[in-house]
């Protein structure tokens, strides 16, 4: 049902961890199925340094928010606005279709810090 | 010790090696048609009327007769639900809302063509109230269809009662014994059914195979119409090994079912109370007397259940979130949404369901392991316990 990269995010998760005074936290949630997902994110010169992944939800959500904070480490805010449900499904290779909200819950999560870090910076 | 620890035997059950024994030669040997002429044939349905037989002194049906074979539990559930409803044109139906998908969805799609429904409430344990169902009767209830044992949470519907409250009314009594025949005491007599439901593969028997328990003189309409097998009721050739193997496996199961009751009470009351000891935030669900002795069924506040199986999986210990049906559904189950459970506690639970070959060091590794994928769970959560 799930590919190998799917199941090893989901047994050894990346960068789960809450981070104290971080530039942004966020969370979403998955009214239907229940996962919720908080994203902490430091940002230094428009860039993500470090971002931790809380996820309590299906081993498809565990690793749709593993696999996202691999790839925002390192990457500018205005990069990360350009990704999508369907660049998270890509690193998983592939969730079962009945899965896709697990993607959708990560995105969603992004979007969501990205907004806080971009509100907190208004003036 | 099997490197596979096998904890969903509601889900299915591995075919016993006797009962493999006795399907073998109807396969190619004795491959004959039941409903020929010649020699060939007439062994076959010898053999398969030797089975009805079994299957009809194993339940406590009066006559061979009264069974009916089947391709499983579903094909037994809808044609008895169908067959009953069809033939009355029109009518009142009685059902609980914990019921297997087989038949409240066959309860809903009669519904749907015009049949009035009523789905019965139960109690936080999973007890449906036979004096509920008293309540319920009406002069035109044509139906009233129970579970004998929850697929998920394992509690035991009092059954006898409700047939007692049965007594002096028309409807048919039909019951859901698909988690039960052989891991109960089965008498269809004692229990006062019309019809009742039971499933092979949940017995150590082949997958595919099942029978319908019909009283004489019940009106009950086919379902599948064709060649006439099964005195004009249930059409198709005859599933001679599968048959073969479905009388087998409830002899077998009828034979071991005392010690088996005992042992799986006592394996199951070490990983309730293993669990219990040793993993906060977790709650049992059902009943503690009226309960299932395979069944085990959790849940642990800030988990997923379908992390736990995966997490489990890994680990080699097979599980199952409620039921193996709904596996693919994202929807928290109806059965323990109507034992009150919110959405959350609903999608934390994990059931466990014991067998022949469970043992108690495979209990013990169980508890060993998910005690740390509980935790590891938690830690990943954003929630605290």
């Amino acid at each position: 049902m799930y590919s190998d990269i799917v199941k090893n995010h989901f047994a050894n998760p990346r960068n789960v961890k809450e981070i104290p005074g971080a530039t942004a936290v966020a969370e979403a949630d998955n009214p239907v199925c229940g996962d919720i997902m908080k994203i902490f994110v430091n940002v230094v010169d428009g860039v993500f340094c470090d971002v931790g992944v809380k996820t309590r939800g299906c081993p498809a959500a565990v690793a749709a928010g593993s696999v996202l904070s691999e790839m925002l480490i390192d990457l500018p805010v205005a990069e990360a606005v350009r990704i999508e449900t369907r660049v998270v499904d890509r690193a998983l290779g592939g969730l079962p279709r009945n899965k896709q909200h697990a993607t959708d819950l990560a995105v969603d999560a992004l979007r969501a810090v990205i907004h806080q870090f971009q509100s907190e910076r208004l003036p | 010790m099997d490197p596979i620890i096998y904890l969903d035997h509601a889900a299915t059950t591995p075919v016993d090696p006797a009962v493999r024994k006795a399907m073998d030669p109807w396969f190619a040997q004795d491959f004959g048609n039941p409903t020929t002429l010649y020699a060939h044939g007439v062994r076959a349905d010898e053999a398969v009327e030797g089975a009805r037989q079994t299957i009809a002194h194993a339940i406590g049906a009066q006559r061979p007769q009264e069974v009916y074979f089947t391709a499983g539990g579903t094909e037994s559930i809808n044609w008895a639900l169908k067959g009953i409803a069809l033939e009355r044109v029109r009518g009142h139906i009685l059902t609980s809302a914990i019921e297997h998908s087989a038949v409240r969805e066959t309860c809903l799609w009669l519904a749907e063509r015009g049949f009035e429904l009523t789905i019965l409430p139960v109690a936080h344990d999973g007890v449906v109230d036979p004096a509920e169902v008293r309540r319920a009767l009406r002069s035109d209830t044509i139906l009233v269809t129970l579970m004998h044992a929850n697929n998920e949470i394992g509690t035991i519907e009092p059954i006898e009662e409700v047939g007692s409250v049965l007594t002096d009314s028309e409807a048919a009594f039909h019951v859901d014994a698909v988690q039960t025949v052989a891991h109960l005491p089965i008498d269809v007599q004692q229990l006062r059914c019309d019809l009742l439901s039971a499933s092979g593969h949940k017995l150590y028997g082949p997958k595919g195979t099942g029978f319908l328990y019909a009283r004489s003189g019940i009106r009950l309409g086919p379902l599948l119409h064709g060649g006439g097998q099964e005195r004009e009721l249930r059409s198709g050739t005859h599933n001679v090994p599968g048959i073969i193997g479905l009388a087998k496996a409830l002899e077998v199961s009828t034979r071991l079912l005392e010690t088996e009751t005992q042992q799986l009470t006592a394996l199951s009351r070490r990983l309730i109370d293993g669990i219990l000891e040793r993993i906060p935030g977790a709650t049992l669900n059902g009943s503690t007397e009226r309960r299932l002795p395979s069944n085990v069924h959790f849940t642990f506040e800030n988990t997923q259940g379908e992390a736990l199986v995966l997490g489990l999986d890994l680990a080699g210990i097979c599980v199952s979130t409620g039921s193996a049906c709904s596996t693919v559904s994202l929807e928290p189950s109806h059965v323990l949404k109507a034992i009150g459970l919110s959405d959350e506690q609903a999608l934390a639970s994990v059931r466990f369901t014991l067998g022949r070959s469970t043992t108690e060091e495979q209990i013990d590794a169980v508890l060993e392991v998910l005690p740390e994928e509980v935790n590891r769970l938690r830690a990943m959560s954003p929630r605290a316990l």
